[in-house]
């Protein structure tokens, strides 16, 4: 079913939330035992560098935006998925996983998605961030969030994750809006722009960042002792959902990316034998050689309120 | 007194207890060195104030709803016969020399990418006469000085909430979104 995109902004524009709205000192916060917090810390470090990647794609986004509503509408969420990272920060520091001013490192698949979007995302096209972004929302903060609220018992975070749920739903509705709106060009036109931005470098090195970094939040999710069946529901979320809209079907790349998708949660696929050595030798990159992060990322911040630039001078 | 437009676009513009000035009023002895400061907009009024808002305030928030390209001011004006000669270009052309020099100005003056993104006004973007100036850019770049391009939630009692989920507290607001 169509969305009025106009009626969303309005939605969007009335269902802001800010950090200062939630009591981040509330009881609760003991609910996480000291031998979760470790594992909980390195998820929630993955989730938040995650809303970050998520964040910086709507930016681009934003520029390649056909109409102004829908550019103004990424705009938000843009903003939103910041949000989303500053509050799971919060989280963190709420749960004593946070030293005075310590933000955690994003991990080395995090960081070259970083890397990537910041070089190429302003070039490539509408479809290709149109098609993987919806992806990267279903099966990584979807997926991500559940587990979450199925294993951490403290209200406040329950509290965080039904607003970011809500924020999540609209942008999940806006981006398979427009992945139907991108399947009602005409046919040849869907073929040249597929062949033309696969063959592109940008989406080749794209494709090579992608892999890992799915296949890494799986890996992780196994290894927190999550039922990967879960992120797999998740995963398949993204065909479902792509199912309803009346053109999707004939953006090419969403075939692709669904294609995937379906090797993603065969585990006894041989896909994931390449996948799993892509995390491997990620992991194997000297941090020497991984490239600088960019100015956005110190954006992220746990604190409600801000006062001054934080750089002024006495 | 704020216009009808600014109270439709700024939501919360009655909660917010501080100082509110238009700029259009803007008078300089209106702000202290302890002052926060907010500015929403970056119309003309807005880049005349803002370089002279960082050497008094304490610190300076720039609230940029949109980016617009920005010319740097000359010493000499043009010579009237270059001025009438370019007024004979047809004006497509004429938008993209106008483009090429700000983004050249844009360029020199900010180093850093992703600032400098923020202040690049996107493709498809309607197009508005460009501003001149050639101090607003290094104002921007000040310690105390900080270029908020999220998009604004609401006013609060005590500043600004922006759609990243944080409060910026101010104690004094200056709009100068073009409507003041």
């Amino acid at each position: 079913m169509a969305i009025d995109l106009d009626d969303m902004l309005v939605k969007i524009k009335d269902r802001q939330w800010a950090l200062a709205d939630i009591d981040w000192d509330a009881p609760g916060a003991d609910t996480i035992s000291d031998e979760f917090r470790p594992k909980l810390k390195e998820f929630m470090s993955d989730l938040t560098w995650i809303e970050n990647v998520g964040a910086r794609g709507f930016a681009a986004l934003a520029r390649k935006a056909p109409t102004p509503t829908l550019a103004e509408i990424y705009g938000y969420f843009h903003a939103e998925e910041q949000r989303h990272a500053n509050a799971e920060l919060a989280l963190m520091r709420r749960w004593g996983m946070l030293d005075a001013n310590e933000v955690p490192e994003p991990n080395v698949n995090v960081r070259l998605a970083i890397d990537w979007l910041d070089r190429y995302s302003d070039d490539v096209p509408l479809s290709v961030l149109g098609t993987v972004i919806p992806m990267l929302e279903v099966a990584l903060d979807g997926a991500l969030l559940k587990f979450l609220l199925e294993e951490v018992h403290d209200p406040v975070c329950h509290e965080v994750f039904e607003k970011i749920n809500n924020d999540e739903s609209r942008h999940i509705a806006v981006d398979f809006e427009v992945l139907n709106m991108l399947g009602h060009a005409k046919a040849r036109k869907l073929l040249i722009d597929f062949v033309g931005t696969s063959a592109s470098p940008s989406v080749i090195l794209g494709m090579i960042m992608y892999l890992p970094l799915l296949n890494r939040m799986r890996n992780n999710i196994v290894g927190m002792g999550f039922d990967p069946k879960r992120f797999y529901a998740s995963v398949n979320r993204f065909a479902r959902l792509g199912e309803r809209g009346e053109w999707t079907a004939r953006v090419p790349l969403y075939q692709v990316v669904k294609w995937h998708a379906g090797m993603v949660v065969n585990p006894r696929h041989p896909y994931h034998l390449l996948a799993n050595s892509m995390v491997w030798a990620s992991e194997r990159v000297p941090a020497r050689l991984l490239p600088g992060i960019p100015t956005w990322v110190r954006e992220i911040t746990y604190e409600p309120v801000s006062v001054g630039t934080g750089r002024d001078v006495a | 007194m704020t216009s009808v437009r600014d109270r439709r676009e700024i939501r919360g513009l009655e909660e917010y207890r501080g100082r509110v000035i238009r700029a259009a009023d803007w008078d300089a002895s209106a702000v202290s060195s302890a002052d926060h400061v907010a500015i929403i907009g970056t119309s003309a009024n807005a880049l005349r104030i803002i370089p002279e808002l960082v050497r008094t305030a304490a610190s300076v928030k720039v609230f940029q709803p949109t980016p617009t390209w920005v010319l740097p001011r000359t010493e000499v004006a043009p010579p009237a016969v270059a001025r009438a000669a370019f007024a004979l270009v047809p004006a497509k052309r004429r938008r993209a020399v106008v483009r090429r020099v700000a983004l050249q100005h844009l360029k020199r003056q900010v180093r850093d990418p992703w600032l400098r993104r923020q202040l690049t006004p996107a493709r498809c973007a309607r197009s508005t006469p460009p501003l001149i100036s050639s101090d607003f850019y290094p104002a921007l770049q000040q310690p105390n000085c900080k270029l908020i391009t999220w998009p604004i939630a609401t006013l609060s009692r005590d500043g600004i909430r922006t759609s990243d989920g944080v409060e910026h507290k101010v104690d004094c607001i200056v709009l100068a979104d073009g409507t003041g």
